[in-house]
């Protein structure tokens, strides 16, 4: 009798921390949430990231706040939340550009993929658009690559700014389909797009809300999407894999983080109503209209698909010779 | 008749009763949060843009560009009244703006400039409505070689800012091409002169370049003048600007709006080069170019007029291009492309409800900034005649707020106050910092677009002279600097320089 109260005592007295952790996660949130955005305000993942925040706010009856943290490639905004306390109340929406080109390209980061982080989900997807200026008597990869041939050391690329997926995917089709082709970097997109639609570069690596435009004004010409998939806003535009270059296939994307440590019931809440939302009605046009694919990975898949497409990027960062210096 | 149906269209859509009233909105919230230091337009646009997620498209950019322009003209009034600008175009309106107001004239130098850039939004209005279409064709043919030889005319034509001898605006000018130099170089991605500080990586932040060397400076030098220094003057008669004023504002307002309109087309730096170039402008063709610096109210309409038609003519390139002005715009172009319309060639033609209306909106919206701002004129003054030891410890906090939010960094806040002594050390030598600001600003340009354009042609410097459009702009520059110097630089111009300096220490 005694034995089996102090069993029971005992019991109860284990559990106790565990039922007060699982009371507090289904709690979760009770306090204001901040979403890192390792960018300046207004780019493809600060807009993501603002449509996701918003319709977790209203599940979650709590508000869900955005804050900006950029700099130096996105580095400042990651490194801030792997060092965050890992409580739920400090997550990270990034892109690919920071969490599996940046550490390829660069000596050190300051964060380890995947060590530093909980993956939660990614969110969605994109292919970089190759696109030629429409100046140019190229409609296909074939040409592409014949005229470049015929014009060693003429054309340029003008990427979005050293060490970026724009430039790695240019520099990485150069070396593998041997071209000699020169970098012209810009600070963004839009910069670069105008250049080439001016005629002033030939060709540019970039996703699609920034180039469609100039695709549908006659200005550029896209030639292949560097998706696994096509693009459904160029759905006639072949994918690189089609056109006979598998190896030089990639998807960017956008997804959730929470800081290494974060409880696993927290990360399962916050991932299923990301899923939640990813799935809500007409998110698929919303983010078609944005260039982007419903790219919903959870948990392991999405660390697997982040370690993959690290190890691709350094090992094309190793095949152009590309190294970025800096803290 | 296609002018005229444009802008009927534009009118219809920016004065339906719901478009107003974003209107108001926007221009409001735009006054206040330019007037207070810490909150600035960047923060303010991006918390707003979930509330645009359930807006039609063309309330929300309203309302969105309300907030810019309100800004905007706020941070001239911060210019005018406390020497601080609030952003690259408003650096100039300090040069004549702040002595005005410690004339005591500040009413007079808010109401003018508050006129002066209402005009100038008209005008500019028209200008728009009646070139876009060509307009559009002009920045697609600018490459690195001509936006090259663009900045370097901006930089020469804006170099003759000051009253300093050439000596000391070259020394201005290079240590902030210096500053601007700082952070990773575009061509290679290593660092430079960051010494492994984060937020140096991007380069240096404008907003703490600005406080420190306008607001701390302003602030430690009189801290350090041991007679307890007298109010602001103020007089009621200063609030109405003068027969004299208006005689003297209106030719400027002109020029600088022609300016402006021009300057604007050119994708991302036209309102802030406008400013300067304004300003340079009216001290070169002012009959007496001793008055400049000292409040010389062509000194703040002319430039002001010059950044608010570029304002304006900016949209083309941006709504056009997808380039924007700065971080605001910049959000701007998400707002717009949430809402499924991507910034690129095809807006004009595919939303034309949507540029004329949100043109329209620019124009109604000066308008009410005009009746708002009017009427708070009397309440800035009052609020410069507290005592400086009352009023600048808070001017001195919002600073710091100001300039921590920008990057959310500590660093920012002692890279200013370092910049505050080093504005110590111009005031004492006589070396007015506008050259080096406006150099902070362009560096970037125009290193990255020598380097662009070095990249293409393979690193042959004749390339600026082969271009047809950069060898025009080369000319020109080269014209107009040995017009001024035939034309200014008289014997007597120099004595009188010299005379005023002589009399008139820093």
């Amino acid at each position: 009798m005694n034995r089996k109260l102090l069993r029971f005592l005992l019991a109860a007295f284990a559990f106790a921390p565990a039922a007060s952790t699982i009371a507090q996660t289904t709690d979760y949130p009770t306090q204001t949430v901040r979403v890192i955005v390792p960018y300046a305000p207004g780019g493809g993942t600060d807009i993501t990231a603002r449509i996701v925040a918003e319709l977790l706010s209203k599940e979650w009856g709590q508000s869900v706040i955005i804050e900006n943290r950029p700099g130096a490639a996105s580095q400042i905004g990651i490194d801030f939340v792997s060092k965050a306390k890992p409580d739920g109340y400090t997550l990270l929406w990034a892109s690919s550009d920071g969490l599996s080109v940046l550490p390829a390209v660069k000596a050190t980061v300051p964060y380890k993929i995947p060590g530093s982080f909980e993956f939660i989900s990614s969110f969605s997807s994109y292919p970089l658009v190759h696109s030629v200026s429409a100046k140019l008597p190229i409609t296909n990869m074939k040409e592409f690559v014949e005229y470049a041939k015929a014009h060693p050391g003429q054309m340029s690329y003008a990427s979005t700014g050293p060490g970026g997926g724009s430039h790695l995917q240019a520099a990485y089709i150069a070396k593998e389909l041997g071209l000699d082709l020169k970098h012209v970097p810009y600070d963004s997109g839009g910069p670069a797009s105008v250049a080439v639609a001016g005629g002033h570069a030939e060709f540019t690596e970039q996703g699609p809300s920034t180039v469609l435009p100039y695709i549908k004004a006659g200005t550029l010409r896209a030639i292949v999407v560097s998706g696994s998939k096509r693009a459904s806003a160029l759905p006639d535009v072949p994918t690189i894999a089609e056109a006979g270059y598998p190896n030089l296939t990639s998807d960017l994307y956008y997804g959730i983080l929470a800081p290494a440590g974060t409880p696993a019931a927290i990360v399962r809440k916050v991932r299923d109503d990301v899923q939640k939302a990813l799935k809500s009605p007409g998110m698929t046009e919303r983010l078609n209209s944005l260039g982007l694919e419903p790219f919903g990975l959870t948990g392991d898949e999405f660390r697997t698909f982040v370690v993959n497409d690290l190890n691709r990027w350094t090992k094309a960062a190793k095949a152009i010779d590309f190294r970025l210096s800096g803290p | 008749m296609d002018f005229l149906q444009s802008l009927l269209m534009g009118f219809s859509v920016a004065m339906t009763p719901e478009n107003l009233l974003f209107c108001l909105v926007g221009a409001t919230v735009g006054t206040a949060v330019g007037v207070l230091p810490g909150i600035g337009p960047v923060t303010t646009i991006a918390m707003l843009i979930p509330l645009t997620f359930h807006m039609p498209a063309i309330g929300s950019l309203i309302m969105l560009a309300g907030i810019y322009y309100g800004a905007n003209h706020a941070g001239s009034t911060t210019a005018i009244m406390l020497n601080m600008p609030g952003e690259p175009s408003s650096v100039v309106v300090c040069l004549d703006g702040y002595p005005l107001a410690k004339k005591g004239r500040a009413g007079a130098a808010l109401a003018m400039s508050a006129v002066s850039s209402f005009v100038a939004g008209c005008v500019a209005f028209m200008i728009v409505a009646a070139l876009s279409p060509q307009l559009s064709h002009i920045a697609l043919a600018f490459g690195p070689t001509e936006y090259f030889a663009t900045i370097v005319m901006a930089l020469i034509m804006a170099s003759i800012l000051t009253d300093d001898s050439l000596l000391t605006t070259l020394g201005m000018c290079m240590i902030g091409l210096l500053i601007g130099s700082i952070g990773t170089d575009l061509t290679t991605g290593d660092e430079r002169y960051a010494f492994g500080i984060p937020s140096l990586s991007d380069g240096a932040n404008f907003v703490a370049v600005a406080v420190g060397l306008y607001a701390f400076t302003e602030i430690i030098e009189y801290s350090g003048t041991t007679a307890i220094r007298q109010k602001m003057s103020f007089s009621f008669r200063g609030l109405v600007p003068s027969r004299d004023d208006l005689a003297r504002s209106w030719k400027p307002i002109m020029r600088g709006t022609a300016l402006g309109s021009a300057f604007g087309i050119f994708p991302g730096t036209g309102p802030m080069l406008s400013s300067f170039v304004g300003y340079s402008m009216e001290k070169r063709l002012a009959d007496d170019p001793s008055r400049f610096g000292k409040g010389a109210i062509e000194g703040v309409v002319g430039p002001e007029a010059a950044a608010n038609a570029a304002a304006i003519t900016h949209f083309i390139p941006m709504l056009t291009l997808g380039i924007p002005a700065g971080a605001a715009m910049a959000i701007m172009l998400g707002a717009l492309q949430i809402q499924g319309i991507a910034p690129g060639p095809g807006v004009m033609t595919d939303h034309p409800a949507l540029f004329w209306g949100l043109i329209a909106s620019m124009w109604i919206g000066n308008l009410m900034l005009l009746v708002l701002n009017l009427p708070l004129i009397g309440l800035w003054v009052r609020l410069l005649g507290m005592p400086f030891h009352v009023l600048y410890p808070p001017i001195i906090a919002f600073s710091c707020i100001g300039v921590y939010s920008e990057q959310n960094s500590y660093f920012d806040i002692l890279f200013a106050a370092g910049l505050g002594l080093l504005g110590i050390l111009f005031r004492i030598l006589g070396a007015n910092p506008a050259p080096l600001i406006l150099s902070v600003v362009l560096e970037p340009l125009l290193e990255q677009n020598f380097r662009r354009a070095m990249i293409i042609g393979n690193g042959d410097v004749s390339v600026f002279l082969k271009n047809p459009i950069s060898l025009g702009i080369l000319l020109f520059t080269a014209a107009v600097m040995i017009y001024f110097k035939v034309k200014k630089k008289t014997i007597i111009d120099d004595v009188v320089n010299l005379d005023d300096k002589a009399r008139e220490p820093a």
